[in-house]
């Protein structure tokens, strides 16, 4: 099925300069019998659709993510046109995003509407555009009103406030956003989940149009009898993390190929092969309901009865194929007693807090350090916060530091002294910070609620105030990673519209605005959602929860809390 | 006029009358999320609700799972259903599991419906074998798909044998495979009596004989089996369509095949149906059905 002289599969009508979109370093899923996979480069084509589908869990929306470089490419390579996606940066070695090839595509993940952040649609279409203000062709006026048209509005639309919408009305403003950008590539994730009708239809024929100007599209999508007539390629994703590669016309005239990764086929597509196989002719004449029932009667009128052939019933089984088993997050110290754990957690702060040297500060640097390498504490995923929380404490320390009436005479000096000082909390709770933020990652929630619940029991009971405590306490435990997740949800969606690359304190700062206000929101959604699963759990006030199972405080955990308290009088006697 | 809400027994169908629920406004105007909700079911039925986003589904399935919402009025009776609220199955996984692996979540949910200890074991053995969790049963959210940890968050709400449970969207995010399991546990669940409002945007999952109740703009539009939900009745047009959904292509190619006289009601809508009527939708004996 690969190397089906796929570049000349869909003439690009492209006009300008085309740019193809090159995606290597994958695995190929090729139906020999070894099963072995071979490696994989796909280059698509201006001018087209490719749609990507596969079963949960077999990566779509990632694969999508790191063609957009919202993600570490891990061994993927991409090139638009023939520019890469990541280069190495000149000084430092490392790979960074190429703002060039990062201008060349537009990408809309799951919910686009929840990366809106300004006051009215006109000011999100203008922040859309504004990394391709310096092309000199741009002409924002009319990619403005082709973006509105895309959706059905027209300009009356641009001064209304996204937050004043319907949730229907938002995802149309998203769309618009990403479709004013001149982007010669299109990357969209699920752009139909809740759209009605309507929206469907305009979003079809908005594609098509795209496609006819030569832009290309990369398409998840499970509204498969949506998708596919507007298709000219098909990726299908394996969880092996595998792809195979074909037509739309293979894949209808050999739907098991759906089944080789895992997916169901749905019944249209076996009506519609059905149908082809009966009736012959283009696949397209089959797409649109209307052309397929008279291309029927037609058929059958012609008495040209040719072989019906009605496939067997619905394969289930998927194949035996190995799936990569994803690393176990099970941490070695949910062993201990959460008690244990905050116990330590709570001493080795305190001797922290205690210092008040920079000498003594070091050796708690060195301290955390060793926990945090010992424990093996992933703070990879916080840097974000670790970085804001460092520039935050710098600039407000640097700015405490200036002095307005220096003694020397000159406009504005500065006090190193009084820098290091105002410096010197932050690097201390910095500290007491970082070993904190691997408490949630090695105790489970319900473990902690046990462990709360048991220090709280009078006569078997736990007052309604400290079930209120505990449950808080727990839920915010348990929604750390959501809420973690939800903060790098985020700034992908603002790193995939603002296209900043840098890691400078200003595009920090710009990044934290174009962040919070949507983060916020989707927080506020998640805490009414899970507030409705808790009261349909029954979790309620005046009800007194039976327990279903009790910690036991063991050796180990003595030995752990003994240990972080013997770190601590290090620590105390070292300042 | 404030909600009134009624408690019945168990073998009671439940009722909403006249039921509208109003959010108000920054400006102060008061906009309807519901309208005039006027609906029964019966203990043990199936419901399916279907709209498009904004229709006001998620509120009335907010309503049939009794839980409290701001700027209601009208009578719901809650009848079979009880006086507590209803579990609800949401489309989020992250948002609705608060344990780290199917066992803790299912016990999470008896401890908070105050099943003794000493009965909790065994109840969570059977609610994790109905879902097929079993061999799961200890694995951690990360390692599970997005239909188990469904099945999980749904293995929950079917623990403490409530009679009613709402599943919002739950196979949203899911593929067929996925959506297929987890509608089957949920059908399951319904043989063994308890009343299902089935709350999706996926119109494949529609099957011809179930109850389907349509909401277009805080209103029910339809409601009836799913068959005329898709093409109509004599005189009146498809209520998917009016209602601004899209047909899916079988309907649409159904709908079609009518037109130009080659099938004839009842149209298909399963692909066993499909096979059934296939011949003469090729052929043109379009009665024969």
């Amino acid at each position: 099925m690969r190397g089906v002289e796929r570049e000349t599969l869909v003439e690009a009508g492209s006009g300008g300069n085309p740019v193809p979109l090159t995606i290597g370093g994958l695995r190929g899923l090729d139906g020999e019998e070894d099963g072995r996979a071979s490696a994989l480069s796909l280059t698509l084509v201006p001018g087209t659709l490719t749609l990507v589908i596969g079963p949960n869990g077999a990566g779509k929306t990632v694969f999508l993510e790191k063609t957009a470089g919202l993600r570490e490419p891990e061994g993927m390579t991409v090139h638009y046109g023939a520019e890469p996606l990541w280069i190495r940066g000149k000084w430092t070695g490392k790979a960074r995003l190429n703002p060039k090839a990062l201008s060349r595509c537009g990408y809309a993940g799951q919910s686009p509407e929840q990366g809106l952040f300004l006051r009215s649609l006109e000011e999100e279409i203008r922040y859309s555009l504004r990394p391709y203000a310096k092309e000199p062709s741009l002409d924002a006026a009319s990619l403005t009103s082709r973006a509105l048209e895309a959706v059905g509005w027209d300009s009356s639309w641009l001064p209304k406030d996204p937050y004043r919408m319907s949730g229907g009305e938002r995802r149309r403003a998203a769309l618009a956003a990403l479709f004013a950008t001149p982007a010669p590539w299109l990357l969209l994730d699920e752009p139909t989940a809740g759209l009605d009708r309507e929206g469907h239809r305009k979003l079809a024929d908005h594609l098509s149009a795209l496609k006819r100007e030569g832009r290309g599209i990369l398409l998840v999508s499970h509204d498969s009898d949506w998708a596919l007539p507007l298709a000219d390629r098909i990726l299908l994703l394996h969880p092996s993390g595998e792809i195979a590669d074909c037509r739309p016309e293979e894949l209808i005239a050999n739907p098991d190929m759906l089944v080789s990764v895992g997916l169901e086929v749905p019944a249209w597509m076996r009506i519609v092969r059905m149908a082809w196989m009966a009736g012959g002719g283009g696949l397209e004449r089959w797409w649109k309901p209307a052309d397929a029932a008279e291309a029927l009667v037609v058929g059958s009128e012609a008495g040209g009865n040719r072989g019906v052939e009605i496939p067997g019933q619905p394969v289930t089984g998927t194949s035996d194929r190995r799936i990569r088993e994803p690393r176990s997050h099970l941490h070695p110290l949910t062993r201990y007693d959460p008690r244990a754990i905050w116990l330590g957690y709570a001493l080795l702060s305190a001797g922290l807090f205690s210092l008040s040297t920079w000498r003594g500060l070091l050796a708690g640097a060195a301290i955390v350090g060793l926990v945090l390498t010992v424990a093996r504490i992933p703070l990879v995923r916080w840097k974000g916060m670790i970085l804001g929380f460092v520039y935050f404490g710098t600039a407000l320390a640097a700015w405490a530091a200036l002095d307005f009436t220096p003694a020397n005479g000159g406009p504005v000096g500065w006090d190193f002294e009084v820098f290091t000082d105002t410096l010197f909390p932050f690097a201390r709770t910095l500290a007491v910070l970082l070993i904190g933020l691997g408490v949630p990652l090695v105790m489970t929630p319900l473990s902690l609620r046990r462990a709360l619940e048991q220090l709280a029991i009078r006569q078997g009971r736990v007052s309604a105030f400290w079930q209120r405590v505990v449950l808080t306490v727990t839920l915010t435990v348990r929604f750390v990673p959501v809420l973690l997740a939800e903060w790098e949800r985020f700034g992908r969606i603002f790193v995939s519209r603002g296209k900043v690359t840098g890691a400078s304190p200003r595009s920090w700062f710009r990044r934290l605005r174009g962040i919070t206000l949507p983060l916020m929101l989707a927080l506020f959604r998640l805490a009414d959602d899970a507030a409705i699963a808790l009261e349909s759990r029954g979790v309620r006030g005046d009800v007194q929860p039976t327990r279903g199972s009790r910690l036991q405080w063991r050796w180990r955990d003595t030995a752990f809390a003994a240990g972080a308290a013997a770190l601590a009088v290090m620590l105390w006697l070292a300042d | 006029m404030a909600m009134t809400t009624v408690c019945g027994n168990e073998d009671e169908s439940m009722r909403l009358r006249n039921v509208s629920v109003y959010v108000t406004l920054e400006s102060g105007e008061a906009v309807p999320l519901v309208e005039e909700i006027e609906l029964t079911i019966r203990a043990g039925a199936w419901v399916n609700v279907v709209g498009v986003n904004g229709s006001g589904k998620s509120t009335l399935a907010r309503l049939l799972a009794g839980l409290h919402a701001d700027g209601s009025v009208g009578t719901i009776e809650r009848g079979f259903a009880g006086d507590v609220a209803s579990p609800v199955v949401l489309q989020r996984p992250e948002a609705q599991l608060f344990g780290e692996t199917p066992r803790e979540e299912v016990q999470f949910a008896l401890e908070w419906r105050q099943v003794p200890p000493e009965r909790m074991p065994d109840m969570i053995e059977r609610a994790l074998s109905e879902a097929g969790l079993k061999e799961l049963a200890d694995t951690r959210w990360e390692r599970l798909s997005g239909g188990q940890r469904q099945l999980a968050a749904a293995a929950a709400a079917s623990a403490a044998d409530c009679p009613l449970i709402v599943f919002d969207e739950a196979t949203s995010m899911l593929d067929d495979a996925n959506r297929r399991m987890v509608k089957q546990m949920a059908k399951r669940m319904q043989k063994q009596g308890t009343a299902i409002v089935w709350v999706t945007q996926r119109l494949d999952e529609l099957e011809p004989e179930e109850r389907t109740v349509a909401m277009e703009g805080g209103r029910i539009r339809f409601d009836g089996d799913s068959r005329t939900f898709f093409y109509g009745s004599p005189g009146n047009p498809s209520p998917c369509e009016a209602c601004g959904l899209r047909l899916p292509y079988l309907a649409a190619l159904a709908a079609e095949l009518k037109k130009r006289g080659r099938l004839s009601d009842p149209l298909p809508v399963t692909e066993r149906e499909w096979r059934e009527v296939w011949g003469h939708a090729r052929s043109g004996a379009g009665d024969a059905r």
